[in-house]
């Protein structure tokens, strides 16, 4: 069954269309990072699957539910930890555990006692007192204590110490270990969501760039190295390159969709002397897919 | 003992499978001696559990690992002849890259002869074995 | 909702004990200035300080969690939004009481409890604040307003300084006009404001601020809108069903014929009328033969007259839109036939019609130093006009003596004015020159008749006054009828130079007190023309008020109201012959006579009309 079910998802603000035809599946228990430059609709996104934004196009179902209609049954197993700290500021730990407990009937208090002990939170400090990173893992316990299916996490490590950015791990980690729960996170840290993906969706402006298993990654896009037999001026244009490099008669080339037949396909015009290809990190992969310039496809 | 490198295009489980392997052939890992649990591999490395699943599912099916129900992960016993045949594969592969690079660099077997054997007298452990 | 209510608890359990406080340190302020007393404090403590505090507090209760960044988190709690923002309102309600009980324990440790007050004292407004307005209404309407803007995290002062605008306006307005209906208002004024914040807070949500105005104006536009159509549909009803139950009647007039009687009535508005008058005056046009009646236009009426030739209807009614601050009047002509109308003028008011058909009527012109020019025009039965004559400045009083051949302008402005005359024919003006007027006197209102050439007028004198007869021209030569007696009233005209007039008798009960002879009246018969007075024929009772009797339009009968052989009788005689017609009963509480078409009378009591034929000894009740 399908945590997360998109179907040309259309978002507007006024005249300006934030996101466009947007159409993903999430299996239940995958874990899903959401890649993209500032300002691409990420937080939009998550938002609206949440039910804050008003969905303009498509079709979207969370855990079976429309955020649209069923916004206030979804929640209750549905997390979603924003980016800034909406919490009220002059309420401590515990009293937002006790505020936000009669609204659950799945509260786990003991769960939140101890994730709030294990995240080393203060019982007596008010949220508005509290540095940035005590206030994330306050979120992140809070939401965790009802037990969500599924946890949409926006930017969960922006902004913070190793320290705290590890213990926000952790819990998740241990989150996903213990409950199998879907996670659909947005990040900019690359590196660090990488090992917790199983998946990965680079939003470009307003619509989808890459959708891919995180294992397949290093298949699907590769970079390439092509020793020719003359120099050569210029680059091959394919909309399946995503970046190129020239040096004499050197040519370092990132392919998506790499198969050897395309390869072949595409240096058949040259006089290759040797081919050399590696997979790349997603570091790099989100760098190639998202920094390169827009073209129309 | 295992480590894995986040950066690396290589896909996690794999790695986890290449280290868990090569603790093997060291032998850091004992025939029959327990693995760690997903949950406690997966904090330990920083990994999403499901992946060192893929990966312990994948030793299984390699015969690196077995399962006891309800007890965990554990090292499969095997012969001298095959860790010997295993070490021997190892070798190989490691060879074969060393061998395209050579091809690349368009060095010619004898030279790849001497370096090799250069190679081996610097070595702490291997010089004093005569060819 | 509990978890809600205890979050807002714990958020501003602060804030009432401060409202609290303030209230009990002003009353205790009012006690050290010594000016503790029962409206102070209820104005101070219910009026004042709960519904600012309260207003603060409501706007206070959304707004705050979007500048303090709370909002996402409140609006993403697995609740729906109607559920959150019903929360919210429900914690209002409970705060308000709250601070309402506070203040009326504050009260009631001071010794006083709210009772109702006068808000605005004034000569004509009367509007009184009942507790329950004070207790319930006025914080209901707070809160609603309040928790409307409090949708506004940027916008909402300038929201707020509008509706108070707004407010402001519509009291200045209904203050000259309309008498509000405060429960209506607070009504339209909750639930427009309800909606408009269940509204905002339904479908904006995380919006920015200018989408959040757009959508609040948008709302406030609808929601007043809305009023504004249950306003005219409240009045549109009212108007149709207008109350019929008690009135007061300052005004009537016959047809010449006897058909119509047109009534100005002053009438109570239905209870649930929220635009008109608690008293407006409407003109009620009576069959008297059939007894149908017909509510001419549905606004206020200032004046109507009917024409004696033809069944026509004129009449002044009042119009105010809203926005407008001055009032402003039409004349419009009804043809009682046909039922059309015609406006005839504006700002103009009818004032007399000749046999003819001919319409006097007079102008107001708003000069631009604020001055004022009033205008007298006449207006033929064919249709055309022209201004008879113009007086700047004071709105005059004309009496118009068409067969007499003149108009006759009294300036209101002095105390002492000299009556302006002026020719029909030419438009040419004289003073009247009565001597006495240009001494210690006054044109009397009560006895004026029309006579071909020449009119009849009484000049009141002295202290306590006494009213003397003339007569005058349409040149203004005025002749004292010496032969009247003084205090003679004029009662009507019979033929071309006789009319029949009350003499007053001295009362046999009380002969030494002048003020007490004139109970007792004696109708006569004066000849203006042979100078002389006569008595009518087979008549021996006398009067005992002035509207008592009256002589019939063509001048055949007499009807008066007498007491003979021990009980009132209504006795009709021949003018001429003194042949008695018919003597009948009446009831006590039928107290006037008048003229009904030719040969009929109409009896008053109060505001009961009813028609009586003397030759069929019948009386019809007419409404």
């Amino acid at each position: 069954m399908n945590a997360l079910s998109l179907t040309h998802l259309g978002i507007s603000y006024g005249s300006r269309r934030v996101l466009n035809d947007i159409s993903f599946d999430i299996p239940s228990g995958q874990v899903v990072g959401l890649l993209g430059r500032n300002g691409t609709g990420k937080t939009t996104l998550l938002r609206s699957l949440f039910g804050l934004i008003p969905i303009d196009a498509g079709t979207v179902s969370v855990l079976g539910r429309d955020p649209a209609r069923e916004a206030p049954a979804m929640r209750l197993t549905v997390g979603f930890m924003s980016e800034n700290c909406h919490l009220y500021r002059w309420m401590t730990g515990p009293q937002l555990g006790a505020f936000l407990a009669p609204f659950y009937p799945a509260w786990n208090a003991q769960a939140f006692a101890d994730d709030c002990r294990r995240l080393e939170l203060p019982a007596d400090q008010p949220v508005g007192r509290m540095s940035k990173g005590t206030q994330r893992k306050l979120m992140l316990a809070l939401t965790l204590a009802p037990a969500p299916e599924l946890l949409l996490l926006d930017e969960p490590l922006a902004g913070l110490d190793p320290v705290a950015r590890d213990q926000i791990r952790d819990t998740i980690i241990g989150t996903l270990a213990d409950r199998g729960t879907t996670i659909l996170l947005s990040s900019q840290e690359v590196d660090e969501i990488a090992p917790i993906c199983d998946r990965v969706l680079i939003l470009g402006s307003s619509r989808l760039l890459l959708d891919a298993g995180r294992d397949e990654l290093a298949q699907r896009i590769r970079r390439v190295f092509v020793t020719l037999e003359n120099p050569v001026g210029a680059v091959p244009a394919h909309p399946n390159i995503l970046s190129a490099a020239i040096m004499g008669s050197q040519l370092e080339l990132v392919l998506r969709e790499f198969s050897d037949e395309a390869l072949q396909a595409l240096l058949a015009n040259y006089k290759v002397r040797d081919v050399r290809t590696e997979g790349l990190s997603l570091r790099e992969i989100f760098i190639a897919c998202a920094g390169r310039k827009e073209v129309a496809s | 003992m295992i480590r894995v490198d986040e950066s690396s295009p290589v896909p996690i489980y794999q790695q986890i499978v290449e280290e868990v392997k090569r603790a093997v052939l060291t032998g850091v890992f004992g025939p029959d001696q327990r693995l760690p649990s997903i949950r406690e591999l997966a904090l330990e490395l920083k990994v999403n559990p499901n992946t060192v699943a893929k990966a312990y599912q994948e030793m299984e099916a390699q015969r690196v690992i077995y399962f006891r129900r309800g007890q965990g992960a554990y090292i499969s016993p095997r012969s001298e002849e095959e860790r010997v045949q295993e070490a021997q594969r190892e070798i190989s592969r490691l060879f074969r890259q060393v061998l395209d690079i050579a091809h690349s660099l368009r060095l010619s077997r004898t030279r790849l002869n001497d370096l090799f054997r250069q190679a081996a007298q610097e070595h702490p452990d291997m010089k004093e074995e005569k060819p | 909702m509990n978890a809600i209510l205890w979050k807002e608890y714990l958020e501003h359990r602060l804030h009432f004990v401060l409202i609290v406080a303030m209230g009990a340190v002003s009353a205790l302020a009012l006690a050290w200035f010594r000016q503790l007393d029962q409206d102070t404090l209820t104005t101070l403590l219910f009026l004042f300080e709960a519904p600012l505090f309260l207003l603060l507090l409501s706007t206070h209760v959304v707004s705050n969690e979007v500048e303090t960044g709370s909002f996402p988190f409140l609006i993403g709690l697995p609740r729906s939004r109607t559920a959150i923002w019903a929360a919210k309102l429900v914690f209002l309600v409970l705060f308000a009481a709250a601070v309402y009980g506070a203040y009326l324990v504050i009260a009631l440790l001071a010794g006083y409890l709210p009772s109702p007050f006068r808000l605005f004292p004034s000569e004509y407004d009367m509007r009184l604040i009942s507790p329950a307005f004070l207790l319930a209404g006025f914080p209901a309407a707070i809160i609603a307003c309040g928790f409307a803007a409090s949708m506004l995290p940027t916008g909402f002062p300038s929201l707020l300084g509008m509706a108070f605008l707004c407010a402001v306006a519509l009291c200045i307005w209904s203050g000259a006009h309309l008498y509000l209906n405060f429960a209506l208002v607070i009504c339209l004024l909750s639930v427009s404001g309800l909606g408009v914040s269940w509204l905002v807070f339904k479908r904006c949500g995380l919006m920015d601020g200018w989408n959040r105005l757009g959508w609040a104006a948008l709302g406030w536009g609808i929601a007043l809108s809305c009023s504004l159509g249950i306003w005219a549909g409240f009045d549109a009803l009212a108007e149709r069903f207008p109350n019929q139950t008690s009135d007061y009647t300052w005004h009537f007039q016959t047809s010449a014929d006897g058909k119509y009687l047109a009534l100005v009535r002053e009438s109570p508005s239905t209870a649930w009328d929220p635009i008109q008058n608690k008293q407006a005056s409407r003109l009620i046009l009576f069959d008297t033969t059939t007894g149908r009646q017909t509510q001419v236009g549905n606004r206020q009426i200032s004046f109507s007259l009917l024409s004696p030739s033809g069944p026509k209807l004129y009449r002044e009614t009042l119009y105010r839109w809203p926005g407008l601050f001055t009032e402003t009047s039409r004349l419009i002509e009804l043809d009682l036939e046909t039922g059309r109308e015609a406006i005839i003028d504006t700002d103009a008011t009818p004032e007399h019609t000749a046999s003819d058909g001919t319409l006097l009527y007079s102008r107001q012109i708003r000069l631009p130093n604020g001055k004022g020019v009033t205008e007298f025009c006449v207006r033929t039965p064919q249709g055309t006009q022209k201004v008879l004559h113009a007086m700047l400045d004071t709105r005059g009083n004309g009496i118009w003596f068409p067969d007499a051949g003149a108009l006759m302008l009294e300036p209101l402005g002095s105390p002492i004015g000299v009556p302006l005359l002026v020719s029909i024919a030419d438009g040419t003006t004289s003073p009247l020159r009565i001597p006495a007027l240009e001494r210690d006197a006054r044109l009397s209102f009560l006895g004026l008749e029309d006579f071909p050439g020449f009119a009849v007028a009484q000049i009141s004198v002295g202290s306590p006054s006494h009213q003397f007869t003339w007569t005058f021209d349409a040149d203004g030569n005025a002749t004292e009828a010496a032969w009247l007696p003084p205090d003679t009233v004029i009662k009507s005209r019979i033929d071309a130079h006789r009319a029949l007039v009350l003499i007053p008798e001295a009362d046999p009960d009380s002969p030494s007190d002048p003020l007490l002879a004139s109970n007792r009246w004696k109708p006569c018969i004066a000849d203006f023309q042979a100078a002389t007075l006569s008595d009518v024929p087979g008549w021996s009772s006398p009067l005992d008020r002035t509207w008592g009797a009256s002589a019939s339009r063509d001048g055949k009968l007499l009807c008066g109201m007498v007491f003979e052989n021990g009980q009132n009788v209504l006795k009709t005689v021949e003018l001429a012959t003194g042949r008695e017609v018919s003597t009948v009963p009446r009831s006590s509480w039928q107290d006037e006579v008048h003229p009904l078409g030719p040969s009929a009378f109409l009896l008053r009591g109060g505001s009961a009309f009813s028609r009586f034929d003397p030759a069929e000894r019948r009386i019809t009740p007419i409404n």
